[in-house]
């Protein structure tokens, strides 16, 4: 369990992630690995002709947060390269008399070298659809290492000068080649929604951040896009932002409890949460069941306590009921479960509006609030799934979007729900297709 | 019996000092020549690289070795130097962009070519060049000297080719020819009409000393290049060797000069007396190292100065015309020359010729059936006019536009030759001029053997 840095909205991707997004994208040939250049020279006084190339492969690409937590991100490549020069003297004669003056002579000298490079990126936020994306460029590599230079020892000079060329063709083509058209580097979280998070004043940006978590311990290194309303800046602990990814968790969405308090208020007060239900516990602008306060207030021990207060009416008057439910809330195999600790109904027929009620604060508060963090805009609820949720408390939560850029479908699997008196985290694993 | 100049009129042997003399200064008049700088630019302009090739080569230490017959071998140390310059733009948005280490490989070698030489012309003159484009490689080695690169050895053969190349590039296209001797007239005016000659050469040798001689052909000479000789002293620099029949030839030519000269001579212990004498008919033969004066006729006479005694008559009238006329007689002393001696005379003997501070003269040895007493006379045909026109004149002739620029066709007044040979280097400021220090005789040549003083 993580410590909550109060960020209205957090969204942590996994290093992995990142890691089987770069594999994705260089396999599907969207990043190239092989890069080539030649060149050459000729002295037509001497007969002599010399053509180079330098060819640099990528062996593995990875992306990594540096120890301690920054707002830096680094790509740690190895490669290979091989540097070819081929010479050619050509046979020398004299042009009046064909006498030979100097016999013809050409060899080829390859060197192949192998070696690695960190490159720290320049994080910054791009607008792409409507949508926003941290991305990585890179200006500069932290340093190349050439680790075997074949069977030659040239020298710490010619060393030197392979490295400042292969570095220097490392970071142009990861700064012209590894980008998307749209986006001018490397997509190193998921998409985040653009200018406000929510259809609501309470939900309007304010700022934006990032931070790379180094893992300790059996926790993956994460990368965190952190979104704060205009309201509530002030609020956010950046130092308190840490791991939250594991083994099974590639993607964690994080809200924080007052801003979850602060879009329920506004969602009732704007009437976009139904307030009429029937006696079978579906909205219906005719039901008899009127909806008076509703709350939701996540606590410390990892329940959730509901509270509706409802009335409808009684012999030209009205009678109220209350409904107040103690659970713990859970996902499974992609469904959000409820594990009702305490029940409270004060009059029987309270019971199914009541529970229709809860799954409006779960589903059109909690949940569409959460899935904002990678901009996704869950579907309305429909009868069907208060129906489901009125048998046996269950959500199913698995999400699908299509990322437009890179090209892709994203499965989003959650498998993991936490509450504290500070925020609601649900924890996903992600398939990309 | 051989003949040391093989029949060829006129032979110059030059000592490989004096070459090595005239090779130095030939490059150091000519330095630019001798060197080679090429660049080359690649640029990858993806990856903001830019990179430039540069490789430098100079020849020095020229070495003229005389081979044998027409072959000589020239060596050179060369000096190379290979090196690439990186340099890396600014990425857009990036810092600074790391200094590119360069990367030099310097090298020395020795070449040898072997090569033959040629006649070439400039000015109206000859001089022997060596023909640079028709060499052989002989030999070369090289090695590393300066690098910051390991190069290994089939990078060592590559390396070793370029400056191979680069110094052949530089001795054909830019050097192109060396001159191996000062320039020189194909030229041996006789009394306004020359005679045809030819030049060759030929690398001479005799035991470790070797000499590059000169040929002049004659036409009309059995000249055979084979039986030519190495014939100077180590201690000499250079010989001139004037072939016995040239040196009668011009003899002969020179002897219709002398017959008309007349003098007049005071006697320097009479002032009272002087004499003249006229040439009338001179007969001259080379003998073996001297000039023979087999007779030369001359008419003698001597005048004395003596005071005679005359009688002069004065009359003039007294009183008047009515006067009487009185005549006195007085005596008048005046100075009258008065021929004393009128004979012909003839002279014979040698002039043989000897060098004396640097100068060719004559020391003459002659008799003269003339009364000891008018002896005054003839001093001067024997101290000049006999010298000067009798073996002086001949050789200016047959060497005057040849080795002096200058021409003679007529009797010269000089009765000594200090320099013979004035001359200088094509293409470079060195000027040469040859002084005398021995005269050597062989059967066929009068050599002039002597030592060479350079001026730039």
């Amino acid at each position: 369990m993580s410590t909550s840095g109060k960020y209205a909205l957090e969204a942590a991707v996994a290093e992995q992630l990142l890691n089987r997004l770069l594999l994705l994208l260089i396999s599907s040939g969207k990043y190239p690995t092989s890069f080539l250049s030649t060149g050459g020279m000729t002295d037509e006084t001497i007969e002599f002709t010399e053509r180079h190339r330098i060819a640099l492969d990528i062996r593995k690409i990875e992306v990594f947060t540096e120890t301690g937590g920054s707002r830096k991100l680094g790509l740690h490549v190895e490669f290979t390269a091989e540097v070819a020069t081929e010479v050619e003297f050509k046979e020398w004669r004299d042009a009046a008399s064909g006498a030979l003056i100097d016999a013809a002579l050409s060899d080829r000298f390859t060197i192949p070298i192998a070696g690695s490079f960190d490159a720290i990126g320049e994080l910054s936020i791009q607008s792409s659809g409507g949508r926003q994306h941290v991305v990585l460029g890179f200006a500069s590599l932290k340093e190349l290492k050439i680790i075997h230079l074949g069977d030659l020892i040239p020298g710490p000079d010619f060393t030197e000068l392979m490295r400042v060329l292969l570095e220097r063709i490392a970071v142009t083509e990861l700064r012209l080649e590894y980008t998307l058209p749209s986006l001018p580097g490397l997509p190193v979280s998921l998409p985040f929604p653009e200018g406000s998070l929510l259809d609501l004043p309470c939900a309007e940006l304010g700022l934006l951040d990032f931070k790379s978590c180094d893992a300790p311990g059996d926790s993956k290194d994460d990368f965190h896009v952190l979104m704060q309303t205009s309201l509530n800046q002030g609020d956010e602990r950046f130092s308190a932002v840490s791991n939250r990814s594991s083994a099974s968790v590639d993607v964690a969405l994080a809200i924080s409890a007052k801003f979850i308090g602060q879009v329920k208020q506004e969602l009732w007060q704007y009437k976009l949460i139904p307030r009429l239900f029937n006696d079978s516990g579906l909205p219906d602008s005719k039901g008899v069941n009127e909806i008076t306060y509703l709350s939701l207030t996540p606590r410390a021990s990892g329940v959730i306590g509901f509270r509706v207060d409802m009335r409808r009416p009684f012999l030209g008057g009205h009678i109220n009921a209350k409904v107040m439910v103690e659970a713990r809330p859970y996902i499974k195999d992609g469904i959000f479960r409820l594990d009702v600790l305490n029940e409270d109904v004060s009059l029987g027929w309270a019971a199914l509006p009541g529970r229709a009620t809860i799954f409006m604060l779960i589903y059109q508060v909690l949940l569409s609030s959460l899935f904002r963090g990678v901009d996704l805009l869950i579907d309305k609820w429909t009868d069907e799934l208060i129906r489901e949720f009125l048998e046996d408390l269950s959500i199913d939560v698995k999400q699908r979007f299509a990322w437009a850029e890179p090209g892709m479908y994203v499965m989003i699997l959650p498998n993991a729900f936490h509450v504290s008196d500070l925020e609601l985290s649900c924890s996903a694993a992600i398939k990309f297709n | 019996m051989s003949r040391i100049n093989g029949g060829y009129g006129l032979m110059l042997q030059i000592s490989q000092g004096m070459i090595d003399e005239a090779m130095q200064a030939f490059y150091d008049s000519n330095r630019d020549l001798f060197s080679s700088s090429s660049a080359f630019s690649s640029e990858i302009t993806r990856y903001g690289i830019s990179q430039r090739y540069a490789v430098t080569a100079g020849l020095s230490g020229i070495k003229l070795v005389l081979g044998a017959g027409r072959r000589f071998e020239l060596g050179f140390e060369v000096k190379s130097s290979c090196r690439i310059s990186t340099r890396l733009a600014a990425l857009p948005g990036g810092g600074m962009p790391p200094a590119a280490p360069e990367l030099e490989v310097g090298l020395r070698a020795r070449i040898w070519i072997g090569l033959d030489a040629t006649y070439r012309r400039r000015g109206g003159k000859s001089y022997l060049s060596l023909d640079l484009q028709s060499m052989d490689l002989i030999g070369f080695e090289f090695s590393i000297v300066d690098s910051n690169v390991t190069v290994e050895d089939r990078g060592l053969a590559v390396m070793g080719t370029l400056i191979r190349r680069k110094a052949i590039h530089i001795i054909r296209r830019q050097v192109r020819e060396i001159p191996v001797s000062f320039t020189i007239k194909e030229s041996i005016p006789f009394l306004g009409t020359a005679l045809d000659i030819h030049a060759d050469y030929k690398i001479v040798s005799s035991g470790g000393a070797k000499a590059l001689a000169l040929l002049l052909e004659v036409d009309g000479y059995d000249a055979n290049w084979d039986e030519v000789v190495h014939a100077i002293p180590v201690k000499n620099d250079l010989g001139l060797f004037i072939d016995r029949r040239l040196l009668s030839t011009a003899v002969e030519a020179a002897e219709r000069f002398l017959p008309g000269i007349s003098l007049k001579q005071d006697d320097p212990n009479n002032i009272k007396r002087n004499g003249t004498f006229i040439i009338n008919d001179v007969r001259l033969s080379l003998g073996y190292d001297c000039l023979n004066v087999e007779n030369v006729e001359i008419q003698l006479r001597v005048f004395d100065i003596f005071q005679k005694e005359v009688r002069k008559v004065i009359c003039y009238l007294m009183g008047g015309a009515c006067g009487i006329k009185v005549c006195d007689t007085i005596l008048e002393y005046v100075m009258e020359e008065v021929l004393q001696l009128d004979q012909l005379a003839n002279i014979h003997g040698t002039l043989t010729p000897r060098v004396k501070d640097k100068k060719i003269y004559l020391d003459p040895d002659l008799d003269a059936d003339v009364a000891r007493w008018a002896m005054f006379v003839i001093y001067s045909l024997g101290a000049t006019i006999l010298p000067a026109g009798g073996l002086i004149t001949p050789i200016l002739m047959i060497i005057g536009d040849v080795m002096l620029d200058r021409k003679v066709n007529e009797m010269v007044s000089e009765t000594t030759i200090d320099a013979f040979v004035k001359q200088s280097f094509p293409n470079s400021n060195l000027s040469v001029e040859a002084y005398a220090s021995d005269i050597a005789w062989t059967g066929s040549t009068m050599g002039i053997l002597g030592n060479v003083e350079f001026s730039t």
